[in-house]
């Protein structure tokens, strides 16, 4: 059969591109260690930010400028992260830099935050709901109907009869328009539960990339222009109600930058940009531990991390640490033994493709070394070009393509 | 001589049962997945349903997940293994036309047939969950079907492969090989994730579809 | 004359055991050719390479001039195949069977296959899975007999049949051969069968091609001679003139190709007095050349 060759070659890179995933991740779970970076947060008592790791020293800890403090001092010297130890123990101060140390007040100025590429790069929801944002009896409940956006409106669809509302929806796109919505709309994010304290609704990127903030206060719109986009171009939004309502959520910037979105004293909106490096939303993971007077922000990707401690109030750096990722038992055995490792999933994304989690040079020169030596033996038994096609395969992935040549159907007379 | 029509009708014979039963399963778990939202949505209301669907990738219907693949998969081996019980796919390549038209015939007859079933299966669930769930929703199912439905298709090929391949030994590699390819198509079952991977898909698709050839080469030389 | 079938230089192994080397014959048009051997000496296996199921370690087979792996489907229609076992495809019944295969035969002839089967006394419906393998031979033999080919191949077509099945097989087979100039090639255990049906007659031994010549030539001239041996050291062993000598007490039996007078004047010079010579069957002359075991 014509063909026959061409199918073989077929088989064998179908195989190769399957044991360049299967075989790494086998080895991998067989040799990989943890090695993750450590915890970090700013205390508030050393004004330094603080590297906490109880694996590496089990009773102690350090900050960035070398010195180490005993595990014991651990409640003390970080207060404003272990305050409940400390008031479950009696020991909460009193004051920290002028202000008062109240249980309540602290729980409601803590933040926490993780962000991962996948949040971004990951199937969004198609539509959103909008809570009702006074609601009479207190505590947030789902509305009945779930909204999306058009080319040129916003719909809302009752879900007990599966139609859409259209009075509803006429009014809000009318409102939008009034305000100066562009349609159709790029974006819409929002925090689609009832487990929060209070309902800030969604903000939309419209056409011209201005970020809108809607919500339904009583059933009826509310649209403002929150003006984000003269101080930066947005990229991506991430609505979060915090319970001392501060601001609305956390702001990318296509240039890379990250911040805060607060309300301002005249009801508007401001940007308030974390002083941080710029950050990679595709490859970069985001850890923000807030207090009082502090936020620790970790910034880290596979290469190394960035850590910094801000002032609560201006979100201005006060300390940077930086630190090269670990190269761990894992990482060592994949530089010399696999030039490419294959997956059709990533950490960094939602979405299934085939993405390269790793390239090894040295390893490829390896089996460049590998490829020759497979010529060599195979010759005596296959025809030239057969050869020459397997080999070329081993120089391009190594041991994974020993292995998928080994798989594959041999001829009669091998 | 129309061949894939006279060829068809051997395989009509072999497969005609096994299709009546795959098409009243498909149905009827169509039917169920439309009887279990319908239930919830009295229990619990639209609104809480709806959330599910729209917010947490919950599955309209996640037995097809495994019904459809498996289709595919046993609609290979009631095709197939009749051909290699005494070596019977001899009489089949020394039926006057050649063999890559032949084994071609056999192979379009199976895709065929599971394509028109599963494609009914979608139009069907399409416009009874879309009475009751919103178009974003039934978007996001029928984007969760296609890479149970490229596995139930490329099953079908790769079990073709492996039945028609005649040493015991390489069709155990041959199964590796299968598994390490469809569970490609099983990395994640949540809605829209694979809308970036069509021509992933396809790639395994078109892979299952040219593998069996290459067994009828080593069925023809003789392999043990 | 045609040419039908052409082999040439057939070398084949299974594994390190040697089947035949440089095996060539041909068949020409209108002859029947029986294929005899004992088992294991590479019948069925010479069948599959000519229909291109099996790769020889060398050599080439052509059918109607054609290379055995590329074989056109024009020709393969003028080809007749029955596969060891009388095998077909069981889910179908009598009907359905006739009915799929017409589909590929622009010249299938209904009335050939259904007048057979008349004999058979089954219904139309009856599954080919719950006929006897007699019966079965018969739906494969009508089948055959349809699609009117201009070669048959048959491999080993009296397996598993009764003496009257096979009788009809033989008679059928002899009279197709003959009404239509066509061109048989068989194998089969049985040699009675053989005998009133073939032409020409090729004898595998291990690894080699015995003798490839007309039946009635061998009929006509290997014979069977018994004589006492003259003494207690007398000793015979096989040669280009005796085959398969063999010994029980002091009786002697050898078979040869030479007339009487040459195998008496041969044997008395080694002191044998007299000779009986017996005429045999075609099974006998296998024997015979074969060798019992």
């Amino acid at each position: 059969m014509r063909f026959k060759n061409i199918i073989y070659v077929i088989i064998l890179v179908l195989t190769t591109i399957i044991t360049s995933r299967s075989i790494p991740a086998l080895v991998k779970k067989i040799v990989y260690e943890s090695n993750g970076y450590p915890l970090m947060y700013y205390s508030s008592r050393l004004k330094e930010l603080c590297i906490i790791d109880f694996r590496e020293m089990k009773d102690a800890f350090r900050d960035v400028k070398g010195n180490v403090y005993p595990r014991s001092q651990y409640d003390s010297l970080l207060p404003l992260m272990n305050y409940r130890q400390l008031a479950m123990d009696g020991n909460l101060p009193d004051s920290i830099e002028g202000h008062a140390m109240d249980v309540k007040v602290l729980r409601s100025k803590q933040v926490v935050y993780r962000f991962r590429p996948s949040d971004v790069y990951s199937p969004q929801p198609k539509m959103g709901v909008l809570l009702e944002a006074m609601p009479k009896r207190g505590s947030l409940s789902l509305p009945g109907d779930y909204f999306r956006m058009n080319d040129s409106e916003m719909v809302f669809v009752d879900a007990e009869t599966n139609s859409v509302k259209n009075a509803k929806s006429k009014m809000f796109t009318a409102e939008l328009q009034k305000k100066g919505f562009e349609f159709p709309a790029k974006a819409f994010w929002g925090n689609p539960t009832v487990r929060k304290p209070y309902e800030e609704g969604y903000f939309c990127l419209d056409n011209n990339g201005e970020l809108f903030h809607v919500k339904m206060v009583n059933g009826r719109p509310f649209v403002k222009n929150t003006g984000v986009s003269k101080q930066v171009a947005v990229k991506w939004f991430v609505m979060r109600e915090v319970s001392d309502k501060r601001f609305y959520g956390y702001l990318f910037g296509q240039n890379g930058e990250l911040g805060i979105v607060e309300s301002n004293e005249d009801g508007g909106y401001r940007f308030v940009k974390m002083d941080v490096r710029p950050v990679d939303i595709t490859k970069d993971d985001i850890t923000i531990m807030g207090n009082m007077l502090y936020w620790t922000v970790r910034i880290y990707n596979s290469e190394a991390m960035d850590c910094y401690g801000l002032r609560s109030s201006t979100l201005e750096s006060l300390s940077t640490y930086h630190q090269e990722k670990e190269i761990g038992t894992w990482d060592r055995v994949a530089d010399v033994v696999f030039p490419v490792i294959l997956s059709p999933s990533s950490p960094d994304n939602g979405y299934v493709g085939c993405y390269v989690l790793h390239f090894s040079a040295f390893a490829w020169i390896l089996s460049v070394i590998l490829a020759l030596l497979v010529f060599v033996f195979i010759r005596k038994r296959l025809a030239l070009h057969r050869s020459l096609i397997v080999s070329a395969v081993v120089a391009l992935t190594g041991i994974t393509g020993v292995i998928a040549f080994v798989l594959l159907p041999k001829n009669r007379f091998e | 001589m129309n061949l894939f029509k006279a060829l068809s009708y051997k395989e009509w014979m072999k497969t005609r049962k096994f299709i009546l039963v795959t098409f009243v399963l498909l149905a009827a778990v169509a039917v169920y997945s439309y009887i279990d939202i319908t239930y919830a949505i009295r229990m619990e209301e639209a609104v809480n349903v709806w959330y599910g669907f729209i917010f947490q990738g919950v599955s309209v219907s996640s037995l097809m997940m495994y019904l459809i693949p498996l289709s595919g998969i046993s609609m290979a081996i009631i095709q197939f293994v009749p051909e290699m019980t005494n070596k019977r796919l001899k009489l089949t390549l020394h039926l006057p036309a050649g063999e890559t038209r032949l084994v071609s015939a056999m192979l379009l007859y199976g895709y065929g047939v599971l394509f028109a079933l599963y494609f009914a299966c979608v139009i069907f669930m399409s416009v009874i969950i879309g009475m009751i769930l919103p178009s974003e929703v039934v978007g996001m199912m029928v984007l969760q079907f296609l890479p149970w439905i490229t596995a139930g298709l490329a099953g079908y090929g790769f079990t073709a492969w492996i039945c028609v391949e005649p040493s015991w030994k390489q069709r155990i590699f041959n199964m590796l090989i299968s598994v390490g390819l469809l569970s490609v198509l099983f990395v994640s079952i949540y809605p829209e994730t694979y809308s970036d991977f069509g021509w992933g898909m396809l790639l395994v698709l078109v892979s299952s579809f040219v593998f069996p050839f290459y067994s009828c080469v080593r069925f023809k030389q003789g392999i043990q | 004359m045609e040419k039908i079938i052409e082999c040439d230089k057939i070398t084949h192994y299974y594994g390190d055991r040697l089947i035949y080397a440089d095996l060539s014959f041909d068949v020409e048009k209108g002859k029947v050719l029986g294929l005899l051997g004992k088992n294991g000496t590479g019948k069925t296996t010479i069948i599959n390479i000519l229909n291109g199921y099996l790769k020889p370690r060398s050599g080439v087979c052509r059918l109607f001039g054609e290379d055995m792996n590329n074989i056109s489907p024009a020709t393969k229609s003028r080809v007749g195949l029955l596969l060891e076992g009388h095998v077909q495809h069981t889910y179908f019944n009598v009907q359905q069977i006739e009915k799929f295969y017409s589909a590929f035969f622009p010249k299938w002839k209904k009335e050939a296959y259904y007048e057979l089967l008349k004999k058979l006394q089954v219904l139309p419906t009856q599954k080919i899975s719950t006929m006897s393998c007699g019966q079965r031979s018969q739906v494969a033999l009508g089948l055959l007999f349809a699609q009117d080919p201009d070669l048959l191949i048959l491999d080993d077509f009296s397996m598993g049949l009764d003496p009257g099945y096979r009788r009809l097989f033989v008679e059928y087979l002899k009279d197709y051969a003959s009404a239509g100039n066509k061109t048989v090639f068989l194998t089969s255990h049985i040699i009675q069968d053989m005998e009133m049906l073939i032409d020409d007659c090729m004898i595998m031994d291990y690894g080699r091609l015995l003798l490839h010549r007309p039946v009635k030539e061998i009929m006509d001239n290997f014979k069977r001679y018994r004589f006492v041996a003259p003494g207690q050291d007398f000793r015979l062993s096989a040669g280009n003139d005796f085959w398969s000598p063999s010994v029980l007490g002091d009786k002697w039996e050898v078979y040869s190709f030479l007339n009487k007078e040459e195998v008496l004047s041969k044997l008395s010079a080694m002191g044998v007095k007299e000779i009986t010579e017996e005429k045999l069957s075609l099974e006998d002359a296998f024997i015979g050349l074969t060798g019992k075991y």
